[in-house]
């Protein structure tokens, strides 16, 4: 699958993203790299393989009881946050 | 032209649980912003989704109640979706394998039964709530991964009506269930109502118009009833209906297009595969649905059948909850089950409207009421008497002192009222002059001064009799 510069912006568009130029050729470029990756995979005969979800397909039966255990203060919840404004985290708005 | 309406509806429930769907944080409601969530809510890396099992116990208690087939192999999927409501880049759902399929409930309309068919009842967490401004948005991840169930019925509705009937008896399931506060004007119940008209003869079903942002039942009727006129305006002037996503404004009580469904959209699911598929036991399914609480179709037969109350009581006490457990409280301690039924519904919700209180806010505990209840059932108040000190005894005050302090104990015994009535009959010989006369309303001046000798606190029906009775001796 190619993927050209009217399709980027598409997309970009649709996720509400701005790309520069410079962006979209970096992207269009890397994407080459993970569609020749993607072709060589495709190239496996996997027919009549069943398509493996867990590394060992078994059941188990535990469930969590329903106890708080584990709370993080706000400070620490909201650290790695770009900006943050009483105590929310903050980005830009990106709904019409 | 009359069309033919369809509506369907999906319900997403917040669960009543203490910790998240696959965290051990603590659920909230209106606390410190990102103060209940842990590392699993913000998606850190390296962490992984835990199962809560309360949340599996209330998804399977709903899906017995709402009749649903129960799949005792619980699998989850990703459904895959760029935005900051949910920081992992994905919801955890069961797109594939929902716990419970093919259920109905009944619901009622004019007194009429309709089976609503329910298709599916699936588990999945919540997503932060975000509060948009001008050009920024604040986010508080408090609500993300709260355990919601979604409940998808078939298109079987037909008008407005049958929409809220069709909510508030889920409502009401849920509540007695206990498995949520299904608020609507919280968010902890939230609908999404599509809706469609097709020509009456027609096959196909028209294009569907989805409905959200509906937060109270009144809305939903407005909001149905809106789109059904407009819908039907449209389709009147050949004009075409677009597949889209509408909010109802509650200003305007109109429906608004939020936005236009361009085509599908693609959430590439696939199977979770950090939850391995979770095997229920069986007898710890079967011990879930064979003790569920009782339902409130269940408790308004009881009410008819053990309290002897008519349809119309039972069902004002049943729809609402709060109610029905107070007036089940009261008559531990008494015995008249239609005269407590009568002032719970007439006197109680107008003194607690009046001041602005609820069952559960009110002072007055069940044995204070059930104390009034028996004294106006033993006839040692009257129930004007009772009306006077319905406010004070609803505001917590006892019952028993505020009628010994108010000198207000109706006198039922039938020797002390004869005695006044003697009296009363001996000081008014023109009154039982006009009795012979045929002058029939004398009786009602003597049991006047019967009331009054007593100061108010004769029994005024026993006062009636005797009267009636003695009369005719003189």
């Amino acid at each position: 699958m190619s993927l050209n510069k009217e399709y980027i912006n598409v997309l970009a568009k649709d996720l509400m993203f701005e790309l520069s130029e410079d962006e979209v050729n970096d992207i269009i470029d890397e994407f080459d790299v993970l569609s020749q990756q993607l072709e060589l995979l495709q190239s496996i005969d996997t027919s009549g393989v069943l398509e493996m979800i867990y590394p060992f397909e078994e059941e188990t039966t535990f469930l969590r009881e329903d106890e708080v255990v584990n709370v993080i203060s706000q400070k620490d919840a909201i650290s790695n946050a770009f900006k943050v404004k009483s105590g929310h985290i903050l980005v830009p708005k990106v709904v019409k | 032209m009359a069309y033919k309406v369809v509506i369907g509806i999906e319900i997403h429930c917040e669960l009543k649980t203490k910790t998240k769907m696959f965290s051990s944080a603590p659920l909230s409601f209106a606390q410190t912003p990102n103060s209940c969530v842990n590392e699993v809510d913000l998606a850190h890396p390296g962490t992984l989704p835990c199962v809560n099992k309360n949340a599996i116990k209330y998804a399977i208690m709903a899906c017995s109640a709402f009749n649903l087939e129960i799949d005792t192999l619980v699998k989850f999927d990703r459904k895959n979706y760029f935005y900051t409501d949910l920081p992992k880049g994905y919801q955890i759902t069961q797109q594939f394998h929902p716990i419970g399929r093919n259920g109905f409930i009944d619901i009622n309309v004019d007194g009429n039964s309709k089976r609503i068919n329910i298709e599916r009842l699936h588990m999945e967490e919540d997503t932060a709530k975000q509060f948009h401004f001008n050009d920024e948005t604040l986010i508080d991840y408090n609500r993300a991964g709260t355990p919601l169930v979604e409940i998808v019925s078939d298109p079987d509705m037909t008008s407005g009506v049958e929409a809220v009937a069709y909510i508030s008896k889920i409502q009401e399931i849920l509540l007695y269930l206990g498995v949520s506060d299904v608020k609507m004007e919280q968010g902890s119940m939230r609908c999404d109502i599509n809706i469609s008209l097709m020509k009456q003869d027609a096959e196909k079903l028209g294009t569907k118009v989805e409905i959200k942002n509906l937060n109270s039942l009144s809305n939903v009727l407005k909001a149905v009833e809106f789109e059904i006129s407009r819908q039907s305006d449209m389709l009147d002037n050949a004009e075409l209906i677009v597949q889209e996503t509408r909010r109802f404004d509650e200003t305007t009580k109109s429906t608004v297009s939020m936005r236009k469904k361009e085509g599908n959209v693609d959430y590439k699911y696939f199977p979770e595969p950090n939850i391995f598929p979770i095997r229920l036991p069986l007898d710890w399914v079967n011990e879930i649905v064979n003790n569920l609480p009782e339902l409130p179709d269940a408790r308004r037969v009881r009410y008819h059948d053990v309290y002897a109350l008519e349809e119309y009581d039972a069902n004002v006490l049943v729809s609402n909850k709060l109610l029905a457990d107070f007036y089940e409280l009261v008559m531990q301690d008494c015995d008249d089950g239609k005269i407590c039924a009568n002032w719970i519904i007439s006197e109680l919700i107008a003194q607690l409207s009046k001041t602005n209180q609820s069952i559960a806010t009110m002072k007055c505990d069940s044995k204070n009421f059930a104390n009034l209840i028996n004294m106006i059932t033993k006839k040692e108040i009257s129930g004007k008497q009772a009306k006077q000190i319905f406010a004070q005894v609803v505001d917590g005050e006892n019952c028993i002192e505020l009628v010994k302090s108010s000198g207000m104990k109706q006198i039922s015994d039938e020797g002390a009222i004869l005695q006044i009535v003697i009296d009363v009959l001996n000081d008014n010989p023109q009154s039982i002059e006009d009795f012979k006369n045929g002058k029939d309303r004398a009786i009602g001046f003597l049991v006047g001064q019967v009331m009054k000798r007593s100061k108010g606190q004769a029994n005024p029906s026993m006062a009636n009799q005797l009267v009636s009775a003695q009369i005719k001796n003189y």
